[in-house]
């Protein structure tokens, strides 16, 4: 009885654990223009460093998990192009032309996490010279594009014919 | 003399026939997939003319049933018509036609500018959606070349 219940303790925790997977938010601007992005987390958040790639050789609209494929590695965002409130728990970082940022990762166990759960960014807001997109609440990532556990937010503002899916 | 006469009603004939075949409409509708009512803010460029705004259910696979679709009636919805406002509530499992174009050929071609709404804000109980300028028209995700979606869920 008692390796009964050991097994199954340890069944489940595999269980668990098999179900975890990694996640990561990206945001991509694929315009010709920098644009800002503003985010707020959560109390029990923490943030992540940003990490950014140039896409600039890459037709996003064909795969986006060329994104992942890629030679080239994630770099650390320069300093200088974000800033962070820990006491208003927000961060704003200026994206350049055709660059992807990752602004969280972490893990996600769909057997307890709900979906809209998964993130600690509440608000999100996203500007540059042509619109604004704004998210606030659990309503966020559906919003985004979703690969696998990757989820991500294409900024574009020119409908461009070069674009071609 | 004759003959040109036929030939120009055939040549007129095929071109209106061509022009036929190629034009649709392109709809773009926003979708209450929540499971609350929700409330809609849109924001018309000036002088954008009549509201054709237009509601339909969802199946219930999430389907947008293409036979329900009715003109929303002028108690349905507030129209402030100097600041080309409009806002309406959209009960759950439901679709709202907010704008059609003519010829529209995706977010891969043309101009921003033209669509005609300017900004546009989404309230329910999951949270806010808030759209400015070209994004309003860029957020609609491409369903098929006639149909372009928002669904709040």
């Amino acid at each position: 009885m008692k390796y009964l219940k050991l097994t199954f303790l340890l069944a489940l925790a595999f269980f668990l654990s098999a179900c975890s997977f990694g996640y990561d938010i990206l945001i991509i601007n694929d315009s010709d223009k920098p644009i800002e992005v503003h985010y707020k987390i959560n109390e029990k958040g923490q943030f992540n460093n940003p990490y950014a790639k140039s896409i600039e050789d890459w037709n996003i609209q064909k795969s986006i998990r060329k994104l992942w494929t890629k030679e080239k590695s994630w770099e650390d965002l320069a300093e200088s192009e974000y800033t962070t409130n820990l006491e208003t728990r927000e961060r704003t970082i200026k994206i350049a032309p055709y660059q992807v940022i990752q602004i969280e990762s972490g893990n996600y166990n769909p057997v307890s996490e709900e979906y809209g759960d998964l993130t600690d960014i509440i608000e999100l807001k996203i500007k540059s010279a042509n619109g604004e997109i704004s998210y606030q609440g659990k309503i966020l990532l559906s919003q985004f594009e979703k690969d696998g556990y990757t989820f991500i937010k294409r900024y574009k503002d020119e409908l461009k014919v070069s674009d071609i899916k | 003399m004759k003959y040109r006469k036929l030939l120009l009603t055939i040549a007129v004939f095929s071109l209106a026939f061509f022009c036929a075949s190629c034009s649709w409409f392109s709809r773009f509708v926003i979708i209450n997939k929540s499971g609350e009512p929700i409330e809609i803010r849109l924001k018309y460029a000036p002088l954008s003319g009549e509201r054709n705004l237009r509601k339909t259910n969802l199946d219930e696979k999430g389907k947008i049933i293409d036979e329900n679709w009715q003109q929303l009636a002028p108690e349905e919805f507030q129209d402030n018509k100097p600041e080309e406002i409009v806002t309406l509530k959209l009960a759950p499992n439901e679709a709202v036609l907010v704008a059609e174009e003519l010829n529209y050929t995706g977010h891969n071609s043309g101009n921003a500018d033209f669509f005609k709404i300017k900004s546009l804000d989404i309230k329910g109980a999951r949270g806010v959606i808030h759209l400015e300028d070209k994004q309003v028209l860029m957020q609609f995700r491409e369903e098929n070349e006639s149909l372009y979606t928002i669904i709040y869920q």
